[in-house]
């Protein structure tokens, strides 16, 4: 949520342990550690809040941390497969989706991947492009002036048309 | 603001803030009715509204404990969320997007539409379509609503150029922006919309049409109507001869007070509706007012959906504009040929990053997942809004082991598919996942169900007393001047976003109460 640094609620070294695993849960090359490490202290805080949490988040960089030498050191391979052997767990649920959560919740990762957040203060999108979308023809927003088919299969016409791209795209995607 | 005493007898209480509550109470408050609306959430002005997912979700959502069981998704992917519903002044309404489909004529007789089906209890409504017509005109008029009697259409924003042109191109004729409950133009009072991509969080600038914009004010100003915020509801008490005559509710301090009322309508939505009948058990009603028959808290309801995610070689930039300004009716229909009851809409959703990677594969990690996380600018998606059947095992019902934050029983929600949910959810997914191809998707995926915002049938509409909770007009079996007034009512849920016909069926009642109070009956 913010980008100041919360105090930090675990050792340094269950901290690193939980920045390697972060980095593995949601690998973004382009995304600096910063971010990660901004998600790493949240979950800690989280975690903080309870004994059996912080209990659980200790135990679980521990056993990380024993199985893969040097967390940080520990190739992606390494520390997705630790991850992926122990996804199910209390430990692997209750950090992923603490990262999950903060991570994507992180201003600096918005900028990185595309998303502005509020757009009040700047008027919105009604001038700024909330129909912009050069690759498709203009389509028609108002309702088609002719009855909707309530029982029944679609008219003939309609049935045809409608039949032909699905069925091909239907095939595509179960060859997929 | 009216200010109305606690032992004021002749007052009609209305529980709940949401489009059920506040239409019912705008339209007792102007026939010349005094009015008490208890709300348990707090009032917010717009300009509190905050344009960030996730302060907003909790300033705005009800968060009390709740349960969900059963083998839906949701049990398993948001087990402490059955439902999204709102906890403030405006209730659900303050998160909801907008599309106003009506019912279809079929859809209030779906026990004779759609025959027998295994394991579902469908039922017929005990009202004539006929008649809800002109109801449903009003509401959409109190709404605003885009598409109708002259008012403009919504414009096309980026989600819904992709979906519209997929949907040409797959052969669907019934797509457009609307019908939509935001202003294009400036209309009653508000403005019209800047697009500015927040609708489910409450909406800043006042384009949407909640309750908290339009009803409450007006209510206030007919000076017949008095709104308690952070007042919680716990019990209605019923007098010697069986009659409501008052409702219990928490105050902001915990205080527990009594409101002596003349009638009371019951607008909690369709887990808090049944939640305070059960708990308002007494001599007579040992399992809850209303549930002499069982009913009460069954055929729950919440429609059949999902999210198709379609990622695309362009930047789409589906945050800009108008979070579900978008919908395609064909397959609407019932048209058993598909291999299942009843029908569907398809309707654009946007979502900003943080709901995006909450909802596009709940628990999902690993590189496939931030592949496709870091694809979100060229994302579109499409929410399914199917009707599910009712069934009796679906049900609210009070936890033995939960509690809420007032130390009363918190609700479990359980919900187990019926085959036609799945059938029709699974068909419902292929046809999205052609229209995004169509358009040139480069990868297309399913999402599983998010919490509900849409909560039915609870509180099921019969005529016989038998075969439900509440007559045609929404009033109690057996409490002659206790009604509820929101979508609990719902015999069975229909294919439509369910907030228009909740209101249009607020505002029938509203007048039969008002009918039966200048005869003396209430």
């Amino acid at each position: 949520m913010t980008e100041d640094q919360p105090a930090p609620a675990v050792p340094d070294a269950t901290a690193s342990t939980l920045l390697a695993l972060a980095r593995a849960l949601y690998p973004h090359p382009g995304i600096p550690d910063g971010p990660y490490e901004r998600a790493v202290a949240l979950l800690a805080a989280d975690a903080a809040a309870s004994s059996e949490l912080s209990a659980l988040v200790a135990a679980g960089a521990a056993e990380a941390a024993a199985a893969l030498g040097d967390p940080g050191a520990a190739s992606l391979e390494a520390r997705t497969a630790w991850l992926a052997a122990h996804e199910g767990e209390a430990f692997f649920a209750f950090v992923r989706e603490r990262i999950c959560f903060h991570l994507y919740d992180d201003r600096e990762v918005w900028q990185l991947l595309g998303y502005p957040g509020p757009s009040y203060a700047l008027g919105g999108y009604l001038h700024r492009g909330f129909d912009e979308l050069p690759w498709l023809p203009d389509p028609r927003v108002e309702e088609l002036d002719e009855p909707l088919v309530e029982l029944g299969p679609l008219g003939a016409s309609a049935a045809s048309e409608a039949a032909a791209p699905a069925a091909a795209s239907a095939g595509a995607e179960v060859t997929a | 603001m009216r200010h109305y005493e606690l032992d004021d007898a002749d007052v009609a209480v209305v529980v709940g803030s949401g489009p059920g509550g506040a239409s019912l109470a705008l339209r007792l408050a102007r026939a010349g009715l005094d009015v008490v609306m208890l709300e348990s959430g707090r009032w917010i002005d717009p300009e509190d509204f905050v344009d960030d997912e996730r302060i907003a979700f909790a300033q705005l959502s009800w968060l009390e404990a709740r349960r969900a069981t059963g083998s839906w998704t949701l049990a398993h992917d948001f087990p402490a969320l059955p439902a999204w519903n709102g906890h403030a002044v405006g209730g659900t309404a303050l998160l909801w997007t907008g599309l106003t489909p009506r019912f279809k004529d079929h859809e209030f007789r779906t026990r004779s539409s759609y025959g027998e089906i295994a394991g579902a209890s469908l039922a017929d409504w005990p009202i004539d379509p006929a008649e809800l017509a002109p109801y449903y005109a009003e509401s959409e008029r109190a709404m605003g609503v885009s598409h109708r009697e002259g008012r403009p259409p919504m414009p096309a924003n980026t989600s819904y150029r992709v979906f519209a042109n997929g949907a040409e191109r797959v052969g669907y004729r019934h797509y457009a922006t609307g019908p939509y409950a935001t202003n294009v133009e400036p209309y009653d009072g508000r403005p019209g919309t800047i697009q500015d991509g927040f609708n489910s969080q409450g909406d800043r600038h006042r384009s949407k049409w909640t309750p908290l914009v339009s009803e409450i004010p007006k209510a206030i100003a007919t000076d017949r109507f008095e709104l308690r915020p952070e007042s919680h509801a716990v019990r209605i008490t019923l007098d010697a001869a069986g009659r409501a005559d008052g409702v219990e509710y928490l105050d902001r301090d915990g205080v527990l007070r009594r409101q002596r009322a003349a009638l009371v309508a019951v607008a909690g939505n369709a887990i808090e509706t049944p939640r305070l009948l059960l708990l308002s058990a007494t001599a007579g009603h040992e399992h809850g007012l209303g549930n002499a028959s069982d009913h009460l808290g069954r055929h729950y309801m919440r429609h059949t959906t999902g999210v198709v995610y379609g990622q695309f070689p362009d930047e789409v930039h589906m945050y800009r504009g108008e979070n579900m300004a978008g919908i395609v009716a064909d397959e609407s229909r019932h048209d058993p040929e598909r291999g299942f009851a009843g029908g569907y809409y398809l309707e654009t959703i946007s979502q900003g990053l943080p709901s995006f990677t909450t909802f596009m594969e709940p628990g999902g990690w690993g590189a496939d997942f931030t592949a496709r996380v870091e694809g979100y600018p060229r994302t579109a998606a499409s929410w399914i809004c199917g009707e599910d059947l009712p069934q009796p095992g679906n049900r609210v019902t009070l936890s033995d082991e939960l509690v809420d934050r007032w130390g009363l029983p918190a609700p479990e929600v359980h919900y187990d598919d019926h085959p036609n949910d799945v059938a029709m959810r699974e068909h419902a997914y292929g046809r999205v996942e052609a229209m995004f191809r169509a358009v040139g998707a480069e990868r297309v995926w399913r999402a599983p169900a998010m919490p509900s915002g849409h909560n039915l049938g609870t509180a099921r509409m019969s005529a016989d007393p038998a075969d439900g909770v509440v007559d045609p007009e929404g009033r109690v079996h057996g409490v002659p001047n206790l009604f509820v007034s929101d979508g609990s009512v719902f015999t069975t849920g229909a294919a439509a976003n369910p907030t228009l016909t909740i209101m249009a069926l607020s505002l029938r009642q509203g007048d039969r109460i008002v009918d039966a109070r200048r005869r003396g009956e209430l």
